[in-house]
């Protein structure tokens, strides 16, 4: 009986560890093309429609991981090793990979870090002092900045697809545009002292300084942190006075972190307005699979909360 | 007929492939005290626990006052080796008697006033109730065991056991105890010792001689003689021993 | 520090009373864990429930009685695993523990590993607590392990404490200590359970371990210990809460610390066990017995007085110490310092040097009546003159014998010495 359970569970361990690691090869010709790999789904899909037919898109991390505290597998430095191209966000945020992509990638191959740009001005950090935050994602005007930046890391790699990298990249920018007027548009509907959005860590701040919304948590920059009971007792302070309608959980963050969120809506009286991406796209065939979709999903959800 | 304290029948103890004890049997008188002999491995301490229970028997039976041997009516009260006890454990000398009467009452039985005076007239008798509240670190080696006879007579057993109480303890605590050992059975309770001082053999009224069988048991001043002392402690010990002696000199020549 | 306190009373009372309920019965279980010897066991239970934790969390989420049915399994499979490798193998002790949990340990990461990605599975909870995190089904469940832990141990009080103190005796009435051991490790395991909330697996142990270290400090009485730590366990938690809040440090370490800083405190301060209690009653001891030498070589000498290098070469202390403890000795009255470095006994000097002098030879009377060795006798009677309590006992059991077993006069209590 005891041997049963323990062969049992190394049996589920070993299985665990294989089953749903491998990814679908969906076109042959792809096969065969150079592979660009990107860290978190975000970069993944903004690269995915840039690249075409030309390179197979790859991304080391799944819907829903937490970049914070990603805990790196065999497979991605392998992953890694044979890449064309490899894309980061940069900033720390993926911390954990970056020894592995130093040690892995290929010599000739290229590797971006899409937030470190001139172009871009990150905010610092008011925990870590001297640390940037790394969520740029969240302002479309540096999204635009990571195709660019992405656009040239493709035509480094393959300068036989220059024109069809930046006929992409010119469709994409147009698409993001027309993503950033709808957005200015729904945040305009909501009450100037209602603009207030409260999720579990900070991932919200280019979004904040884009969009003209305050921005409270309950924790810092990175998920890696303890919540502190005086930083708690503040957001709960702080959400009571201005009489804050809503808080947000996180599809990326882990359980015991969106426990927290409910606990302070259940101390103050906010509602659970919904859940946001942050650090990761949904799954593709939910709301929030591609960039653009997430993206649109959390304005919808932050506009109605806070109406 | 007098009563049997103490029968046990075919005893048979092994430890892994080991024999310790092989088919020991006797009976005991009650009202005795007796002191159990024999040189180191010589399975002692393992007649004591196999009798307590404490260690599975391959095969042989107790008998307590004819009866087999349930714990739970306390009539058997073992007193331990000093150096088995935490003396830091958090308990006072009346606590520790009190203990004793624990073995009528059961899982949730707690003592009550009967409980507590017995406690009170075992430490009396013999000469402790002075030091009732005193924490069991605070006592001289002689006091110590004398809270540990205490509590069996509150347990009021019929029957002592002992395990090698004169074990670094000096010569005034010996007489102590010897004197308490004289009174009890005087009172009709059955003594058995644990005790490697053959020194002292003529204060107890039986012997019992071990050395993986049973050598030999009755009034030690017609069992412990010669004879059987060889048999005891003697070079041969076991019978393979023996068979170990006799091929090596078989060998030698 | 009065605000943190308003703060947590006004806002986190649940989770203040689901920390201190954890105390509670930590302090409780943790007396019997110091007295067993069990607190590397209490360590690998903590960790080896990781793995039975995730699959609870595979299979149904994080409900706290997912978890804690899940933790429990881990915990008994454990336990069993160790005894059997302790019958079975070579393996004794603390090796057996330290291999089966760290084992488990490292299968409960590789299955964290396994879970489907992106199911959030929060390791350094585990690890770290999150007391901040609990609602009321977690508390419902620390009421139940609290109320089950106390309750058990204050019904079974008798053969627990039996069978912890003397288990051949307990074999022998019919207690089992076997069983007893089965119970004390279920209870064990319950309590480190649902302690993984409040200070993670890494703290729950010092958790623990420091209510009931600390009222062993103070009290010679397991039933006295058993409710110190009830109350020192809660007080702990509680007070490290609430330290936590002002602050701002990590909730579950907090309270670890203060449950820690505790026991450094009795420690040291406690009246009957503490370092400083036993320090200051050394050194007055040492201080006594060198007076009393002093007045004693004084009583010797002619004149009864003496210089101080006269007196550091009889009695062998330092004559730094000499005259420091002369000075005292002068305003007590004892003794005059003279010119020219030399103390002399007074006539209250001489009293006590005569009380003195009759201890050591009653008890010189009494040790050579119970037959010491005639050489150890005077040695022994130095040592012991000190103890005077007994002298008037051994007086009078002895029949107030007149001269000592060299022959010398016995002072009697009332009696004034010949100055002549």
């Amino acid at each position: 009986m005891l041997r049963k359970a323990l062969i049992f569970m190394t049996a589920a361990a070993f299985l665990g560890g294989c089953g749903p690691g491998e990814k679908d090869r969906s076109s042959a010709e792809l096969d065969t093309a150079p592979l660009l790999v990107a860290t978190t789904t975000i970069i993944a899909d903004i690269a995915k429609n840039l690249a075409g037919e030309r390179m197979r898109v790859e991304s080391i991390m799944r819907p829903g991981e937490d970049p914070h505290i990603y805990d790196p597998r065999p497979s991605d430095a392998r992953l890694i090793a044979r890449s064309k191209v490899v894309l980061t966000n940069g900033l720390h945020l993926e911390g954990t990979l970056d020894d592995i992509i130093r040690n892995n990638l290929a010599a000739d191959a290229i590797h971006a870090a899409l937030a470190e740009d001139s172009r871009i001005e990150p905010i610092e950090s008011l925990q870590y002092k001297g640390a940037p935050d790394p969520h740029c994602w969240f302002s479309i005007p540096y999204v635009k900045i990571y195709t660019d930046r992405a656009m040239h890391a493709l035509i480094q790699a393959d300068p036989e697809g220059e024109r069809l990298y930046r006929e992409n990249a010119r469709k994409y920018l147009a698409a993001l545009d027309s993503l950033e007027s709808s957005t200015r548009e729904s945040i305009a509907r909501i009450p100037p002292g209602r603009r207030v959005l409260v999720t579990a860590h900070d991932a919200f701040h280019y979004f904040s300084r884009e969009y003209g919304i305050k921005v409270l948590n309950i924790i810092g920059i990175s998920t890696d942190m303890e919540p502190r009971p005086r930083d708690l007792e503040n957001l709960i302070s702080l959400i009571n006075e201005n009489k804050v309608p809503a808080v947000f959980i996180e599809a990326s963050v882990s359980a015991s972190l969106n426990n927290l969120v409910r606990k302070v809506s259940q101390k103050t009286g906010a509602a659970v307005g919904g859940t946001l991406y942050s650090d990761s796209l949904g799954e593709p065939a939910g709301p929030a699979g591609t960039y653009i979709d997430m993206f649109r999903h959390n304005v919808k959800t932050i506009t109605e909360s806070l109406m | 007929m007098q009563k049997l304290a103490l029968e046990v029948k075919n005893l048979t103890v092994s430890y892994g492939s080991k024999t310790i004890l092989r088919n020991v049997t006797f009976a005991m008188p009650a009202g005795i005290s007796t002191s159990i002999v024999g040189p180191n491995g010589a399975g002692k301490s393992t007649l004591l626990q196999a009798c307590l229970d404490m260690i599975e028997r391959d095969s042989g039976e107790v008998f307590i006052f004819n009866r087999l041997f349930d714990p739970k009516e306390g009539l058997l009260a073992y007193i331990p080796q000093k150096e088995a006890i935490d003396w830091d454990f958090p308990v006072t000398v009346k606590d520790v008697v009190l203990m004793g009467r624990s073995a009528g009452l059961g899982w949730l039985g707690r003592p009550g006033k009967k409980d507590r005076e017995l406690a009170h007239d075992s430490l009396e008798q013999v000469g402790m109730a002075d030091f009732a509240g005193r924490h069991i670190r605070a006592l001289s080696g002689g006091q110590q065991q004398r809270v540990f006879i205490a509590r069996a007579l509150a347990q009021q057993a019929r029957v002592l056991v002992m395990d090698e109480p004169f074990a670094g303890v000096d010569v005034n605590t010996e007489n102590t105890i010897l004197e308490l050992m004289d009174q009890l059975c005087d009172e009709g309770k059955t003594v058995i010792m644990v005790n490697h001082d053959l020194e002292i053999l003529d204060r107890f009224d039986w012997v019992i001689m071990l050395n993986g069988t049973l050598i030999a048991v009755g009034p030690t001043g017609e069992i412990f003689n010669e004879r059987n002392r060889q048999l005891t402690y003697g070079p041969t010990l076991t019978e393979i021993a023996r068979a170990e002696e006799i091929i090596q000199k078989g060998v030698a020549r | 520090m009065i605000e943190a306190v308003r703060i947590v009373l006004s806002g986190y009372g649940l989770e203040l009373a689901a920390s201190m309920l954890v105390g509670m019965a930590c302090g409780v279980i943790g007396c019997f864990v110091i007295l067993r010897g069990m607190a590397m066991v209490g360590d690998a239970i903590s960790h080896a429930v990781l793995p039975g934790v995730v699959v609870a969390f595979m299979l149904a989420g994080t409900g706290p009685l997912a978890l804690f049915l899940g933790a429990m399994a881990a915990g008994v499979l454990t336990t069993v695993l160790i005894n059997l490798i302790q019958s079975n193998s070579r393996i004794k002790g603390d090796s057996a523990i330290g291999l089966v949990f760290t084992v488990f340990f490292a299968v409960g990461v590789i299955l964290i590993s396994a879970l489907p990605r992106g199911t959030h599975f929060d390791l350094k909870c585990f690890l770290f607590g999150n007391p901040l995190a609990v609602s009321q089904p977690d508390l419902w469940m620390m009421v139940i392990v609290a109320a089950m832990v106390c309750g058990i141990v204050f019904l079974l009080f008798h053969p627990l404490r039996a069978a912890s103190f003397d288990p051949v005796m307990a074999a022998s009435i019919g207690l089992r200590p076997k069983a007893v051991h089965y119970l004390v490790m279920f209870l064990l395991a319950a309590t480190v359970v649902a302690s993984l909330q409040a200070v993670g697996i890494i703290m729950v142990v010092a958790m623990i371990i420091a209510p009931g270290a600390t009222a062993y400090q103070w009290t010679d009485r397991l039933g006295v210990m058993l409710a110190l730590a009830a109350v020192v366990g809660l007080f702990s938690a509680g007070l490290g809460f609430i330290v936590s809040f002002w602050q701002n440090w990590p909730t579950g370490p907090a309270m670890t610390v203060v449950a820690g800083g505790l026991f450094i405190l009795s420690m040291f301060f406690s009246p009957r066990y503490g370092i400083i209690a036993s320090t200051v009653r050394r050194k007055k001891n040492t201080r006594h017995i060198a007076v009393e030498d002093l007045l004693k070589a004084l009583a010797r000498l002619p004149e009864f007085s003496a210089t101080v290098d006269r007196l550091a070469d009889s009695t062998g202390l330092k004559a730094e110490r000499i005259r420091s403890l002369g000075r005292n000795l002068s305003k007590k009255g004892l003794i005059d310092v003279l010119e020219r470095d030399t103390f002399r006994l007074t006539a209250r000097g001489e009293e006590q040097a005569r009380g003195m002098l009759r201890t050591h030879r009653l008890w010189e009377v009494l040790l050579s009546k119970a037959g010491i060795d005639e050489a150890q006798i005077h040695p022994m009677a130095e040592r012991l003159e000190h103890a005077h309590e007994l002298a008037d006992q051994i007086d009078l059991a002895l029949g107030s014998p007149e001269l000592d077993p060299h022959g010398r006069k016995i002072p009697r209590k009332e009696e004034k010495e010949d100055r002549s």
